[in-house]
């Protein structure tokens, strides 16, 4: 299978700036795969998802070394507008991308701008709304949203483009922690449904580990490290960049220091349970 | 007391005659009230033309907005009537302050009636139909949806404020406007960082993929649109003519039964 986003020594350095905010990056991600992208604060995460769909090099400013590849298309030679229809982008703050008046309105937007007939614009509002749940929050204004329903119209607005991919940029950093989960099963039942490719930005490691493929961590522009979660986060030199390792992880090896050895390290609590129950049994 | 006057002017979902119409056929309407509630100062036609907007409030099953509405915005009806009524020198001050109160009175309730009945989409969609650009539209649908962010970012700024030991409540006019500047600007800066988000979610989403675009909702003229606007048109030509060519005085003359 080949990826469906590539990228090669990907560089760039916002205009006016001297340090480069993403350095040689290099990846390959591929159809189907639930990608978490994590690192300290500053580590270029925003700057990253930025130029997934476009908006780096054609809405910010800078220079750009490097080549991404994203569903066959070159995000040098293609405007956001365009990559639109093949990737979504959910933005941190909730407020600032919900612009219209309804909920319905706010899904029909997309739609409007791709000049999909009504009847196909109508169909895709019922069918995002019933696949997130949120029939009854249609007629709404987003103001009168909690900050998971409007997290969850974001997402819905997207999809209703039908992209191959969809990009969170900490989408959890306004909910509490039960719209968190929420929003993680409803990440991981879409993207089986849809076979959506998600990419997720997120600090709330704990939650996320066990639902993702690949994570790619990075520090100061650069990917230091990549992987499946499990070799990931067993990886000493994760330890120093500062970032909220799953507890999971760290009873792992604690009991590794104790002479201890699970099978393999535990992701969720059913996997750590049952690896437990073999442990005391033995 | 300023939540209380915005009110009558959202847009509420029911369903009436009132919200089936055109909101061409509304602005319609609005230019008449504005036309007839302006030319009469008055008591009698002034009394007949506030009824009537009242009677529209009725029919759009929105008399409580409307009432809290106009609680909200009772002082300045207040005002009007006492200003008027102290400061006029004319002899028929008491009759002529309570027209130009309704006067005011008349007008907000004819706009309230038209935001309160027209779904906001559709009106960017009538301004469209009237050849304004789609752009300007969404600006208005957009400033609309960022009002109540904007107040309540307001009021975080405000008691942010506050908390740091700002006084807003004290001191006459100019000196309060001198001390909302610490309110203003961090409101102005914030202002430049949101519309920067919203630029770049609104590419995110396709815009300015094509010339073209095609829209969820659609306008209908209907009959009823029809006979409305012309309802609106005849009136306000019938007090035009009584206005301006048969004269009032005059009218009241003739509409007033022969020995
Ligand atoms: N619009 C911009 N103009 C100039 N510099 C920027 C811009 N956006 C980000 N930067 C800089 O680029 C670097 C990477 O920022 P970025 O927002 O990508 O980090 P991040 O990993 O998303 O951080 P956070 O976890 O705080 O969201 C930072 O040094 C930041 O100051
Ligand atoms: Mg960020």
């Amino acid at each position: 299978m080949s990826p469906i986003i590539e990228a090669l020594n990907l560089s760039f350095r916002y205009a006016g700036e001297e340090r480069w905010a993403i350095k040689s990056i290099n990846l390959k991600i591929y159809p189907g795969e639930l990608v978490l992208i994590t690192g300290p604060s500053g580590c270029g995460k925003t700057t990253l998802c930025r130029c997934f769909n476009g908006l780096i090099p054609h809405f910010y400013e800078g220079e750009l070394e490097g080549i991404l590849i994203v569903d066959g298309l070159s995000i040098v030679e293609n405007k956001t507008c365009k990559l639109a229809q093949r990737v979504g982008m959910v933005f941190q703050n909730l407020e600032n991308q919900l612009i219209m008046l309804s909920v319905e309105d706010e899904i029909a937007f997309g739609l409007e701008n791709l000049n999909l007939p009504r009847d196909t614009i109508k169909e895709r509002i019922n069918e995002v709304l019933s696949i997130l749940g949120i029939e009854h929050l249609r007629y709404k204004s987003p103001y009168e949203l909690s900050g998971g329903e409007q997290q969850k119209v974001a997402i819905a607005a997207c999809l209703a483009m039908k992209p191959k991919i969809l990009v969170l940029d900490e989408p959890t950093a306004h909910l509490d922690p039960l719209s968190s989960k929420v929003l993680f099963d409803i990440l991981s039942s879409i993207r089986k449904r849809l076979n959506l490719t998600i990419i997720l930005v997120e600090h709330r490691l704990d939650m996320v580990a066990s639902i993702v493929d690949k994570v790619i961590v990075m520090d100061k522009g650069q990917i230091i490290l990549q992987g499946g979660p499990r070799e990931v986060f067993t990886t000493p030199i994760i330890k120093a960049i500062g970032i909220g390792i799953p507890k999971l992880i760290l009873l792992y090896e604690d009991l590794l220091l104790n002479n201890l050895k699970l099978d393999f390290p535990p992701l969720n609590i059913n996997e750590a349970e049952l690896l437990l129950r073999k442990l005391l049994s033995r | 007391m300023s939540l209380n006057i915005i009110q009558g002017f959202k847009f509420n979902r029911k369903n009436t005659v009132l919200h089936s119409f055109d909101p061409r056929a509304k602005l319609v309407y609005i230019v008449s009230v504005l036309i007839l509630s302006l030319i009469f100062s008055e008591l009698c036609p002034m009394l007949i033309i506030f009824v009537s907007t009242i009677l529209l409030i009725i029919v759009a099953k929105a008399v409580n907005e409307w009432l809290k509405s106009i609680k909200g915005s009772f002082i300045i009806v207040l005002m009007i009537f006492m200003l008027n009524y102290f400061l006029l020198p004319a002899e028929n001050a008491l009759s002529l302050s309570i027209s130009l109160a309704l006067r005011f009175l008349t007008i907000i309730s004819a706009f309230s009636i038209f935001f309160m009945t027209t779904y906001p989409e559709n009106f960017a969609l009538a301004l469209i139909k009237l050849k304004v650009p789609y752009d300007h539209a969404l600006a208005f649908t957009m400033a609309l949806r960022f009002i109540p962010t904007l107040a309540k970012e307001a009021q975080t700024i405000i008691d942010a404020q506050r908390s740091r030991g700002l006084e807003l409540e004290s001191g006459n006019f100019i000196i309060r406007i001198k001390r909302f500047t610490p309110v203003f600007i961090p409101l102005f800066i914030n202002s430049f960082r949101r519309a920067s988000q919203i630029a770049e979610a609104m590419e995110s989403r396709a815009f300015g993929y094509s010339n073209k675009r095609s829209y969820l909702h659609e306008l209908s003229f209907t009959t009823y649109d029809t006979l409305f606007t012309l309802l609106c048109i005849i009136l306000t030509s019938l007090g035009l003519c009584i206005k301006f060519y048969l004269g009032y005085s005059e009218t009241l003359v003739l509409a007033r039964p022969w020995p």
